[in-house]
């Protein structure tokens, strides 16, 4: 890296000193490549590769890692991630399906690439697109930093929070006793947030029983993790806006720092009836692809806190203009991430920038697992792991790891694998 | 599949109808008692007419008689393809139909869970209850009522007063969490788009004897959007029970089924014990079109 930083001034020149840039006519770029070569630098986008990432984890069977590395003329590489669970392939193809918005051209015009892949699209981005674009995004934002010698935070102008990034992990006890270890876990590790569920599947309208066993269950967890560690409860949109209202009211006493997706994300008005009836702070949008399908809530005053993946929302250009887009509303950004460590670190540097932030997820646990621990043998440091209830920033340029294809294709893909399927016990088709 | 005749046999609480076709398939509804005006009117409709047209059916015949009508001409359907109804509405979506009967003990002995009472109650563990105080409040009293529910976990407050000011219960909708169910005296589907757009009910409580089945699964449709259940009112004879579950079969968002306690002359009447529940679900239909078979001479014989 240190050699090609020394020397960036030079292919960082933009096309009007066409001494320093190849002629144009020898270019085999996209159009959009070429309508942008007076302005652009001399780095090249030369190869787009994809892979598939299988570990051989239960947890992670159904979300294979989809990554990308891009290649430039100059040696550099980026490496992004839009792994979308149960749907592995579809986006591994649709990353494929770009290669031709890219090849030949210059990474540097990030946000170029993202408007061109989203509007060139047509059919704006649902899931699988946007996870694409995300994977892309990231790269190209990699590649950004490294040829600038800059961690890429520092490039979205954080850090906010010099120690890093608040974060929480899963809590998956089933009793007292295992959530009384989690709070000693907790409070060892400096760890200040955890969030965990409700138990079992629900119907449109609910009985009496399921209502109790949920309430007690988000009751006992309080009780047992205390007062002082800061607790989000995910209904994982498996409760209807009916049911719902009455959870989150019920809860009120709790005092939760938010429940996550009481309802599911296409109707935004009746999020905004089980938000208006409760003070409970309402979080939701892990499913919402781009900025565009966040600015409802936003402007309606429906949540308060917007959870937009970097892999699905369209990279780190979308969830910074989420993030900037509710900032003025007062609304605070808490993004999810389940998936793969590349799209996790990536939103580190975005939240290390957010004025709004308010805490990241990684779907692991207060102890270290399998997942983890591979990790931790691609990148040489604890991935997303926190110190003292932070995630720490990195220090070197781009998105700040080095990882070789070797390492990832040590867990080849095993096809996509769907999530989970539940049912009702009439049969018919739950939401888990 | 041509309609030749339609027969109605006037009943206290519904009206029964049958169709035939010219190559003699019979097909069986019911609905809320009609008029013998409405009876020839849908008479002068129907004969003729392809069995199959009950979409067009539900544009030109009103009233209650359009629930029979549509009932008969689905299980006709259903007959002819021999499958039942649920199949040819792309059904089944689930296994068993939970159901909701009025409050008794006897109702407890026959295996029901689920229990309509008209006013406040004492919860029971493994119970549930929907209160339902048959439109009698005003809308200040209902919101009242809704709140002091709110401890006791009722499924829904059912029709706590008439509907058709939105205004007005929007005021109950807001300021409590206790779902509300209303639907049973519609007249017109836009009635149930008006109460989803103004955010005011949260169970879809059509009545299968007076909407049918295709008008309810259409309302269901737009209900699913907003994450609402629908949960049909009946109140009427059996063979609208066998058309709510297969109605109940080709929905995604159905919740419960109302049905009147099962009895013997019920039974009798459509050939088999479709209302009898175990553990608080009714049993899905097999046979074709909607899986009863009239018995004729008991149906000209009741009151």
């Amino acid at each position: 890296m240190e050699p090609m930083n020394m020397q960036r001034r030079d292919f960082l020149s933009v096309g009007c000193g066409c001494a320093l840039m190849p002629q144009a006519a020898q270019e085999s770029g996209p159009l959009g490549a070429a309508a942008m070569r007076s302005v652009g630098t001399k780095v090249r986008i030369t190869g787009v590769k994809v892979f598939g990432v299988t570990l051989p984890i239960k947890e992670a069977l159904d979300r294979p890692y989809c990554f990308v590395k891009l290649e430039t003329n100059q040696g550099v590489v980026g490496w992004g991630e839009g792994t979308l669970e149960g749907k592995a392939a579809a986006v591994l193809a649709c990353i494929e399906d770009f290669k031709e918005f890219l090849i030949g051209a210059d990474p540097m015009l990030v946000e170029h690439h993202w408007q061109s892949m989203y509007v060139h699209s047509f059919y704006r981005a649902g899931p699988v697109i946007g996870s694409a674009m995300a994977a892309i995004d990231q790269a190209l934002w990699d590649i950004r930093g490294k040829l600038l010698g800059m961690p890429v935070y520092k490039l979205l102008g954080g850090p906010y929070d010099p120690e890093g990034v608040r974060g929480y992990y899963h809590v998956r006890a089933s009793n007292p006793a295992e959530m009384r270890e989690v709070r000693a876990k907790a409070k060892e590790l400096g760890v200040t947030c955890v969030k965990s569920g409700i138990p079992g599947y629900y119907e449109w309208i609910e009985t009496r029983e399921k209502i109790n066993r949920a309430v007690n269950g988000m009751r006992t967890l309080r009780e047992n993790l205390g007062p002082e560690i800061d607790i989000g409860i995910d209904f994982h949109a498996k409760t209807s806006p009916a049911v719902a209202s009455i959870l989150v009211k019920e809860v009120e006493p709790l005092n939760l720092l938010f429940v996550e997706e009481p309802c599911p994300p296409e109707n935004v008005a009746a999020m905004r009836k089980i938000s208006s009836r409760s003070t409970t702070p309402i979080a939701t949008g892990e499913r919402l692809v781009a900025a565009y399908s966040c600015r409802e809530l936003v402007e309606m005053g429906v949540v308060d806190i917007i959870q937009t993946d970097i892999n699905h929302v369209g990279g780190i250009t979308a969830l910074w203009k989420v993030a900037a887009m509710a900032e003025p509303s007062g609304i605070k950004i808490a993004p999810h991430a389940c998936e793969g460590p590349i799209g996790a670190l990536a939103t580190v540097h975005v939240d290390s920038a957010m004025p709004n932030f308010l805490v990241q997820e990684i779907c692991s646990g207060v102890v270290a697992g399998e997942k983890e621990k591979i990790w931790e043998e691609w990148f040489g440091f604890p991935a997303m792991r926190m110190v003292n209830g932070k995630f720490p920033l990195p220090t070197k340029p781009g998105l700040g790891f080095e990882l070789t294809e070797a390492q990832v294709k040590k867990y080849p893909f095993q096809g996509t694998k769907p999530m989970a399927r539940v049912f009702h016990q009439d049969g018919s088709v739950a939401a888990w | 599949m041509i309609i030749e005749k339609l027969e109605a046999f006037p009943k206290s609480s519904f009206t029964a109808v049958k169709l035939t076709t010219r190559d003699g398939a019979v097909g069986w509804g019911e609905c809320l008692p009609a008029t013998p005006t409405a009876i020839a009117a849908a008479t002068k409709t129907l004969v003729g007419q392809e069995a199959s047209r009950y979409e067009w059916a539900r544009t030109q015949v009103h009233g209650p008689m359009s629930a029979a009508v549509n009932m008969a001409m689905l299980d006709i359907c259903g007959k002819v393809a021999k499958a039942p109804v649920y199949q040819l509405l792309g059904g089944p979506t689930r296994n068993k139909v939970r159901a909701l009967t009025g409050w008794s003990e006897k109702a407890l002995a026959a295996g029901h869970r689920a229990f309509v009472v008209p006013g406040t109650y004492t919860p029971r563990d493994g119970l549930d209850f929907v209160v339902d105080p048959e439109r009698k409040l005003s809308a200040g009293q209902a919101s009242s009522l809704a709140a002091s529910l709110e401890k006791s976990l009722p499924l829904w407050l059912d029709e706590p007063c008439p509907p058709a000011n939105l205004g007005a219960i929007k005021k109950i909708a807001t300021e409590s969490v206790t779902p509300l169910g209303w639907g049973r005296g519609v007249t017109n589907l836009s009635e149930v788009q008006n109460m989803l757009r103004e955010q005011v009910i949260d169970v879809v409580r059509l009545d299968i004897s007076r909407h049918g089945i295709s008008t309810i699964r259409k309302a269901a449709a737009l209900a699913e959007t907003y994450y609402i259940a629908v949960a049909p009112y009946h109140a009427g004879g059996p063979i609208a029970t066998a058309a709510a579950l297969h109605l109940a079969a080709s929905l995604p968002n159905f919740f419960i089924q109302q049905v009147p306690l099962a009895d013997p002359a019920r039974a009798e009447l459509v050939g088999g014990d479709i209302e009898r529940v175990k553990d608080g679900f009714l049993t899905l239909p097999t046979k074709p079109g909607l899986g009863i078979e009239v018995n004729e001479g008991t149906l000209r014989r009741m009151a």
